[in-house]
């Protein structure tokens, strides 16, 4: 878990509280240190694995509250941003249900910091949430679409929407519905889809994919959200909103294949698995918030691959 | 798996503001009429790619998209030509069918249902429309265009050359499977065929209003040059095999005109009345046959490669399992008139 102190062009100060460095966290702070003037980053080392036990959850809140305090963030405007959650597709019950407890729990820590005026109430709570597994099974997903929570992981994504939504404390939230994030870093945690394509077809290894080459998914690149989500931190409007970031262009993973081994210049090698994880998802393009640039996916890919080799 | 079978089209827009509100009502009413019969089978978006236009059409549909929630405008940064565009589109699709129409009304929506029936009735991919009568009304360009399509059929080998009309119902994931794989040269139907031999065709009224009303075709003798080339460019040269086959009966008959003139020369020379031709014959077979052999493989390798480059699939596999119930489907909303 990362704080950082920035300030931006118009001098003014905030305070960033954000919660869990993965692919997309990651680019969330590389976009934070190079759109704003850090003048403080503190870094709390979290056992996500073990967060769950209340004396973490009350270590974690108490160095919380005493950056808070110390530099009088009652007086400033702070945005908390949850990108942290280690849970997937294909994570089972017991696992997700793990990971709301944890979320509920520094949620509601959150709350009571707005509640003791450590926290300013107009202080501003983004959500990373899951756009494809909230209406998994549908294609040209639109604002009249209606969920299909299938799984573990969805119910949970769902729940955590509510908690925030449901929140008398934080007055201003953004719900940032994502579809499938890629990145063009090349990271060995939690490889997405394109990073193994591209990994595993330069090694000349076979990737397996669950599903099949007909399979379609809408892809956003994580710089893409990052930017989103340093916009809304200078912007900084009151706001209640539920967002979709998603590129609105359906990719088969034929398509991607055929991209990647344009690319790459050699022919990838792909073993398919018949799963429940093979279903269309798409979303129309007029989802996407004011405001979200969405970048090409070949040229991402061709950086992804840049970096790696 | 899923009981709904949902359809895009897409449709190429160059020049054709005046025709696009018509489409769009008739695709509406397609769609309304799907709705209403609470069918089974949705037209889930229309999308128009726009083709760097030279008239006002990116306007029209803008303002219908405003309407309609289900039109999507896709736009390219300049003219890309047809194929492209209609590759855009594709890629753009989420349907399980895809139907490809031109803005120009020459290809009513109203015929979807019967080119849709068509695949599910035969379990193919693709079915083409085929015009019952002269499409331009002109003989000349209707001529010309069936000579057009039966030379390139005999030159590249490809026998469904005949049937390619851009008024096509494709399997989605075989439009943007083919799709993925175009390169800018690449024949679109070309590619499509690439991924399934399961092509049929229905016939149906097409009339080329457009040029009807202006003697004004979209392709000039250059654009035609064009895309003759694109679509043997695409392909794989059957005519090449002529040339070693030529090579090859050259070669032998070199071979036993020679052993024959060895033999004159050993036991009958006085057959041989004017020395010095048979030589020179045989030479010129020898030569010339063994040299046709060796161009005729290292062309038919190099367009073995080309075709590699542009993207031809070694394997592809599709699920054809719900045609049967999309077959019924067709057969309790429409008409026998309709199918």
């Amino acid at each position: 878990m990362r704080i950082y102190r920035i300030c931006d062009r118009f001098n003014s100060i905030h305070s960033v509280l954000h919660f869990g460095i993965g692919l997309i966290g990651s680019a969330i702070r590389s976009d934070i240190l190079q759109k704003f003037t850090v003048l403080k980053e503190i870094n709390i080392p979290v056992n996500w694995l073990e967060i769950s036990s209340p004396k973490m959850t009350e270590e974690l809140v108490s160095e919380i509250t005493d950056y808070l305090s110390q530099n009088n963030s009652i007086s400033e405007h702070t945005t908390v941003i949850w990108s942290a959650g280690r849970i997937g597709f294909t994570s089972s019950e017991e696992v997700t249900n793990n990971e709301l407890k944890i979320f509920k729990s520094l949620f509601a820590s959150l709350e009571q910091l707005v509640a003791q005026k450590y926290l300013n109430s107009s202080s501003k709570f983004i959500l990373m949430s899951s756009a494809g597994g909230l209406f998994e099974g549908q294609v040209n997903i639109n604002k009249t679409s209606k969920y299909n929570l299938k799984r573990p992981y969805t119910r949970v994504k769902f729940k955590m929407e509510e908690t925030v939504v449901d929140s008398s404390y934080f007055q201003n939230y953004n719900i940032l519905r994502i579809s499938s994030a890629y990145s063009s870093k090349s990271v060995d945690f939690r490889m997405g889809l394109i990073a193994t394509l591209v990994s595993n077809g330069i090694k000349n290894y076979t990737s397996t994919i669950y599903g099949n080459m007909n399979t379609i998914r809408d892809y956003i690149y994580d710089e893409d959200i990052s930017d989103y989500v340093v916009r809304i931190i200078r912007e900084n409007l009151k706001s209640k909103n539920v967002e979709f970031l998603v590129s609105g262009i359906p990719i088969s993973i034929f398509q991607l294949k055929a991209m990647v081994e344009d690319i790459i210049l050699k022919k990838i090698y792909i073993k398919f698995i018949d799963s429940n994880n093979g279903e269309n998802i798409s979303f129309l393009r007029s989802l996407q918030p004011q405001g979200l640039k969405t970048t090409d996916i070949k040229l991402n890919i061709k950086r992804l691959y840049l970096n790696i080799v | 798996m899923t009981s709904s079978f949902s359809i895009s089209t897409v449709t190429p827009v160059y020049n054709g503001a005046q025709y696009l509100p018509d489409l769009i009502v008739e695709l509406n009413n397609f769609r309304n009429y799907l709705i209403n019969n609470s069918s089974k089978l949705r037209l889930i978006e229309s999308i128009f790619i726009v083709d760097d236009c030279i008239d006002n059409s990116l306007e029209v549909l803008e303002s219908q998209k405003k309407e309609h929630d289900w039109i999507k405008v896709i736009m390219l940064s300049r003219n890309f030509g047809q194929h492209p565009a209609t590759a855009a589109g594709f890629l753009h699709s989420s349907g399980d069918w895809v139907v490809s129409l031109d803005e120009d009304m020459q290809h009513h929506p109203k015929y979807i249902s019967k080119l849709l029936y068509s695949c599910a009735s035969k379990s193919s991919d693709i079915c083409y429309a085929n015009s019952i009568d002269a499409i331009h009304n002109s003989f000349i360009r209707d001529k010309l265009s069936l000579v057009f399509k039966k030379s390139i059929g005999f030159l590249t080998g490809n026998k469904n050359v005949r049937y390619f009309n851009s008024y096509r119902v494709i399997r989605g994931p075989i439009a943007r499977a083919a799709s993925a794989v175009c390169r800018h040269e690449t024949y679109l139907d070309v590619a499509l065929s690439w991924f399934t031999r399961r092509i049929n065709f229905e016939t149906i009224s097409l009339v080329d209003q457009r040029y009807q009303e202006s003697q004004n075709s979209g392709y000039s003798i250059f654009s035609l040059f064009k895309h003759a080339k694109r679509m043997i460019m695409s392909s794989k040269f059957k005519f090449l095999r002529s040339g070693i086959f030529i090579g090859i009966v050259s070669f032998l008959i070199s071979i036993v005109l020679g052993f024959y003139s060895l033999m004159a020369r050993i036991f009958h020379f006085e057959l041989i009345e004017i020395r010095g031709w048979s030589s020179l014959v045989i030479s010129i077979l020898f030569f010339g046959g063994l040299i046709s052999l060796m161009v005729g493989l290292l062309l038919e390798s190099v367009s073995d490669i080309l075709i590699s480059i542009n993207g031809k699939p070694t394997f592809y596999a599709i699920d054809r399992s719900m045609d049967e119930e999309l077959k019924i489907e067709l057969e309790t909303i429409f008409s026998d008139e309709d199918l």
